[in-house]
């Protein structure tokens, strides 16, 4: 059984659609990477997931069951880091994490001790949440949202506003829970970085629809990109018909294209033989960017 | 139930450790002690009778814990939603309901603070007079039912609305709504308009116990009507807080 399912998923606001038959799988033990522009339905989709907003049509399940009529029961085995840190800004760090402990039926203290230290804080820090700054903040929130040991984590904007240094210990912490307690983690972010780093799958929405579903590492999905300089004076021929090869884009002498069989060495010759003079190849990075990219503003793939 | 232990405890914790409680605690502090000062040094106030002092001061109390409870009530999730604060709570394993029970619980406690704080102000107005003890036990009876009244009705405004400014504008209106019959004349208040306004107004109807209490030495039997139109909006407005936070959506 999947962690997680969505099938044909709608949900709109005030009459405006913001999902639109959205339907994903996420496997027990994932780190799956939820991407999109802002107002795409990222967050709606994680509110659904977790029973605190209703959906319209379609069916969700989460570890089994469906979070629109078991909330509270679903809510004891996952947990979330919204966007937002949502912290008391007057209380302590550890007060803070022994009230959520107590929400939880879990008890304050040991646990709470510890779950400090794993994220890097000082159980006996006698400050104010306040005085943090936003990486102390992002680490309480993630303690927080780890304090009922969740068998699926949810992550809005996880490394948002953090150092590089925070970063890395932020994605060290989570790959080592996955690794550990075969913790499922789907994390929803504009920061690619964190989801070539961590996830192992993805989806792209754009729209309030899934533009892309697949595995992370794109040569594999997607093929390898060059951009290629014609010389000036030369025309891309009309229509295209190179095999192994697909025009993804043309800029005066410039083309970009996919190179979908074979080695890059393969595909120039066929190009030069059919008649293009290349003078200059160069890879593109053809990696999360672009497909992010294509997915999200129309680009052709 | 154990998860509303943790949220009555922070919604206390809430009022005396962080600056709002204390804040709210010392400017009632302040009105009580400035209008006790008023009453026994103004020329004309300190010849009322002691009776009357006390039911000016427990009129004031009423009024402040009115006020406290709208201010608080719109907060409740209104500003929890500013603030951010509110996804978290709907986040744990609690019902929109449970967190409702919790912060009713939490505006109760803030009354009894400042029930407590009021005390030694209405023993120094009406210690030398008599019915003290009623007064002190209708001021704690008509003061819950008016926390649960306004407290409950913004709270369950501040499950609806998204804004805190909004639900406070509305609570207050409401306030001075119900408050501005208070303010006419007695002969305007005998009137048939006037005692139909008395009648549906349950803020009239705690400061006319207070009165028939505290002035005209009346029983118990002579204020069960108008307990009992106080306790029908209380149990009007829980019935409206139930249904308002049924489903809370951050």
């Amino acid at each position: 059984m999947p962690a997680i399912e969505i099938q044909e998923l709608q949900k709109s606001f005030d009459g405006r659609p913001v999902l639109h038959r959205v339907s994903m799988k996420v496997n027990r033990g994932d780190i799956y990477g939820f991407l999109g522009p802002n107002g795409s339905g990222k967050t709606t989709t994680l509110r659904i997931l977790l029973g605190i907003i209703s959906r319209e049509r379609g069916k969700v399940s989460v570890l089994g069951l469906d979070p629109a009529t078991s909330g509270p029961a679903l809510r004891r085995r996952v947990n979330a880091l919204p966007e937002s840190h949502g912290l008391y800004g007057w209380m302590p760090a550890r007060p803070y994490l022994d009230f959520f402990a107590e929400l939880y039926g879990m008890g304050s203290g040991g646990d709470c001790r510890a779950r400090m230290r794993q994220v890097g804080l000082d159980p006996d820090d006698p400050r104010p949440v306040r005085t943090f700054s936003r990486g102390m903040k992002q680490r309480l929130g993630i303690a927080r949202a780890m304090i009922n040991d969740p068998e699926v984590l949810f992550l809005d904007e996880p490394t948002n506003g953090l150092d590089p240094r925070g970063r890395r210990e932020i994605h060290d912490l989570l790959l080592q829970l996955n690794r550990q307690k075969r913790l499922t983690i789907m994390i929803s972010t504009h920061i690619l970085d964190d989801v070539e780093r961590l996830c192992n799958r993805i989806a792209i929405l754009d729209h309030g629809q899934v533009q892309y579903e697949g595995p992370v590492h794109l040569e594999a999905a997607q093929g390898k990109r060059y951009r290629f300089h014609l010389g000036d004076g030369n025309e891309v021929p009309s229509p295209w018909n190179f095999p192994g090869v697909a025009l993804l884009e043309r800029q005066d002498s410039w083309i970009t294209c996919r190179i979908e069989d074979g080695s890059p060495a393969e595909a120039i010759k066929t190009l030069v033989l059919g008649g293009l003079p290349i003078i200059e190849a160069t890879a593109v990075s053809g990696g999360l960017e672009d497909l992010y990219l294509d997915h999200t503003m129309g680009g052709a793939v | 139930m154990n998860a509303l232990l943790p949220l009555i405890k922070r919604e206390f914790q809430e009022d005396f450790k962080a600056s709002r409680g204390g804040v709210f605690l010392l400017l009632a502090a302040l009105v009580l002690s400035a209008f006790a000062v008023l009453l026994v040094s103004n020329t004309e106030l300190s010849l009322l009778d002691n009776a009357q002092a006390v039911y000016l001061m427990a009129g004031i109390v009423i009024a402040l814990a009115a006020l406290v409870a709208v201010i608080r009530g719109s907060d409740g999730f209104a500003g929890e939603r500013d603030r951010e604060t509110l996804e978290p709570l709907l986040l744990a394993p609690i019902t929109g309901r449970g967190l409702a029970a919790a912060k009713l619980c939490g505006l109760l406690c803030s009354w009894l603070a400042l029930f407590i704080l009021a005390l030694p102000y209405v023993w120094a107005v009406g210690s030398a007079g008599q019915n003290l003890l009623p007064a002190v036990q209708y001021l704690f009876l008509t003061g819950t039912l008016m926390v649960l009244l306004f407290g409950g009705a913004a709270l369950a405004l501040s499950a609806k609305m998204r804004s805190f400014k909004s639900v406070l504008s509305l609570g207050l209106a409401a306030l001075l709504l119900l408050g501005s019959p208070m303010v006419l004349g007695p002969s305007l208040r005998q009137s048939a308009v006037g005692r139909m306004l008395d009648l549906a107004n349950p803020l009239a109807a705690a400061l006319n116990t207070l009165d028939s209490v505290i002035i005209d030495s009346q029983g118990l039997s002579w204020q069960l009507a108008r307990l009992t139109i106080m306790g029908c909006y209380s149990l009007a407005v829980l019935w409206f807080l139930r249904s308002a936070t049924r489903r809370l959506e951050p």
